[in-house]
């Protein structure tokens, strides 16, 4: 019976809207196991698993390799079982660590409930049998429930009963259905092979269908100019769609790049990427899986339009966008790649004090540019102005001012010793109007009507 | 073939001539695309599908522009705004679920604005001062043939309308008092030589005060 090391940081998931975001996050976690692990499987973002006799060995003992991973994040719950499944569950269970002897994994489970099985509908139907526990389903023949439940009654049974090894044993995969995209020229940004590896993914997918068969968990890896390869094993909760594989591949660089710097592809695929294999890793038939083929997004047709987009621009050229919370214009709006969702950390509907209320300007400056207020000389800001703002000097161009009001007082964070700022609104004379905002003794332009 | 044959035959050809006319007429007459009350009587009751709208560089004309075509359904592109105000867009009644920005298409203007006319509604686009005229044509081209609506602040040779802000009046601020609190927008709209003018309020649900004086006048 294979031992299995599964580590996993509860809630890790809700903690992120965005998948993508949650597996970036996460990426630093499965390096540092990595170091010293080298077939690390994922199972979701804040969840791995892996055969324990490495780490076992590599730390002197099951007790030293738990102890050792639990230290990967601050959180991280470790279990070590029989099997996968008891492996996970003795990471839920555990405090921070369990570890479940070998041979015990029956009793381990026995008292448990049956909805660990993971399976809503078979839970169902073992509750309305009087069957309660995992011990209790572990008891009935498994010929029977294979007759009444299928291929994943019997395989439940077998993970009730403690003597499941499957998904961490390397699988005996016919190679012909691994797919490989060759990139020439070499492509080195995310989005761009994201939009470039979709044929292959369709077709890996396509020719799994084809046999009936889905891919549950599967190998990624990219091959750079240089000749280095990275590689990742994925695992999907239902089976891998063709865009849930584009997607893997995208993570995969981009948390690659993250390591790397912050902001380019530079190190790994700085050179471009020249090679993209998709590996089944687990397949499993159709029927079992079917539900969860079907129910595209609605706007593939959008989706689509914009990835080339991306491809071009980058990943930050598209970009939603969101209100969110705050004083000052800019600080109110939220930008989002497209495909990441945005985070709002300020909820708009709080009170906002000194934010602009009326109506909303249709330019809005982030990076506020200095303008010069004139009257009879220049206008410094004050609580009170010296004198009725006449022109402003804005870009080269001379503008005359025909109505003004404020100055408003605008206070942030004053209980943290933060400034005291003005805000005023001006109309030109070609009917453009301006909200400029102060920022020590000069003025800048926040934002414009036009 | 007596001759009286002959005509009943020339009848029958006729009938079905004119029905295929009527059939021709009935495809090319494509229906409208819903605008902004303020504006549809300056554009023949709505926005040519496919058509380029090229307009003065105001951000309101052109959300006023694109706010009815995407109401209900539809998604609109706002591309080459780096400093949009997001809360303009959302008071205009653009939903935000189904708009996106492109603040910086830099040098790959004409193929972005390309690429997102096949899907977008409504694509809003400040045009570059140094578009080939060629590429002008292509992008014309192409929303021709997906119908979306596009809507370029600055020039645009042979635009389907030509609308211009003429002159803002804003109302709300009061010699230091006040906080702005509406816009008129008094725009002329030139169709194929014809001038209408018209005033578009902001916010754009508000009602417009005062009736506007609309001057028709055929330009030779």
């Amino acid at each position: 019976m294979t031992r299995v090391i599964v580590v996993d940081v509860p809630g890790w998931g809700e903690r992120f809207d965005d998948p993508a975001e949650a597996m970036r996050v996460f990426e630093p976690v499965i390096q540092a196991i990595e170091n010293t692990v080298p077939l690390v499987r994922v199972l979701r973002p804040g969840r791995v698993a892996m055969t324990a006799r490495g780490p076992v060995r590599f730390y002197g003992g099951e007790e030293g390799a738990v102890t050792a991973l639990r230290a990967v994040h601050p959180d991280s719950r470790v279990g070590l079982a029989d099997g996968l499944f008891t492996a996970v569950i003795a990471a839920d269970l555990a405090d921070p660590v369990r570890v479940v002897p070998e041979g015990a994994s029956p009793r381990f489970l026995a008292p448990l409930a049956v909805e660990r099985l993971g399976d809503p509908e078979l839970v169902d139907l073992l509750r309305r049998l009087g069957i309660d526990t995992l011990g209790r389903f572990a008891e009935l023949d498994r010929v029977a429930v294979r007759d009444r439940f299928g291929v994943t009654g019997e395989f439940l049974h077998r993970s009730a009963s403690g003597d499941d090894d499957s998904p961490i044993r390397p699988r005996d995969i016919p190679v012909d259905y691994a797919r490989q995209l060759d990139c020439e020229p070499p492509v080195s940004r995310a989005d761009e092979l994201a939009f470039t590896v979709r044929q292959t993914a369709d077709e890996f997918v396509d020719v799994l269908a084809r046999d009936r068969l889905v891919c549950t968990s599967v190998w990624v890896s990219l091959t750079n100019e240089r000749g280095e390869t990275r590689e990742r094993c994925w695992a999907h909760p239902r089976s891998f769609t063709p865009g849930d594989l584009v997607d893997r591949v995208r993570w995969q660089l981009d948390s690659i790049a993250r390591l790397t710097t912050d902001t380019s592809t530079e190190g790994f695929a700085g050179d471009g990427i020249v090679r993209v294999r998709f590996t089944p890793d687990h397949l499993a038939p159709i029927a079992r899986y079917e539900k969860g083929l079907w129910g595209a997004p609605a706007n593939d047709r959008i989706h689509s339009v914009l990835s080339r987009v991306q491809s071009i621009l980058g990943h930050d050229g598209v970009q939603s966008l969101t209100v969110g919370g705050g004083r000052t214009l800019a600080a109110r709006e939220v930008f989002a790649a497209w495909g990441d969702r945005p985070v709002v950390d300020r909820v708009e509907i709080e009170p906002w004090p000194g934010a602009l209320t009326a109506i909303h300007p249709t330019t809005v400056f982030r990076e506020m540019p200095v303008v010069v207020v004139r009257g009879a000389e220049p206008v410094a800001p004050a609580e009170v102005l010296a004198d009725i703002p006449r022109s402003i000097e804005f870009e080269g161009r001379m503008r005359r001012i025909v109505e003004w009001s404020g100055p408003w007082p605008l206070w942030e964070r004053w209980w943290e010793g933060g400034s005291l700022r003005f805000r005023l609104q001006l109309v030109d004379d070609h009917g453009v109007a301006w909200v400029l905002l102060s920022e020590g003794d000069e003025w800048h332009v926040e934002a414009r009507y036009d | 073939m007596s001759a009286a044959g002959r005509t009943f035959e020339h009848m029958f050809e006729l009938a079905a001539l004119r029905d295929k006319i009527r059939e021709m007429e009935g495809t090319r007459v494509t229906p409208r695309v819903p605008v902004h009350a303020a504006l549809a009587p300056l554009l023949g009751g709505g926005l040519v599908p496919g058509g380029v709208y090229s307009i003065s560089p105001s951000l309101s004309l052109g959300l006023a522009l694109a706010v009815e075509a995407v109401r209900e359904s539809g998604w609109c592109a706002a591309i080459g705004f780096p400093h949009l105000g997001v809360e303009a867009v959302r008071d205009a009644g653009v939903s935000l679920e189904r708009f996106v920005s492109i603040p910086k298409p830099k040098e790959h203007w004409a193929t972005v604005v390309g690429a997102v006319c096949d899907g977008f509604t409504v694509v809003i686009a400040r045009s570059p001062h140094n578009l080939a005229p060629s590429s002008a044509a292509r992008i014309s081209a192409l929303a021709h043939r997906t119908g979306a609506v596009l809507v370029v602040l600055g020039e645009w040779p042979g635009a389907t309308a030509r609308i211009e802000v003429t002159s803002v009046d804003n109302h709300g601020l009061d010699d230091g008092h006040g906080v702005l609190a509406a816009r008129d927008i008094h725009v002329s709209a030139v169709t194929r030589g014809v001038t209408k003018r018209g005033v578009v309020p902001w916010p754009l649900e508000r009602e417009v005060p005062a009736a506007p004086v609309r001057h028709l006048r055929v330009v030779p």
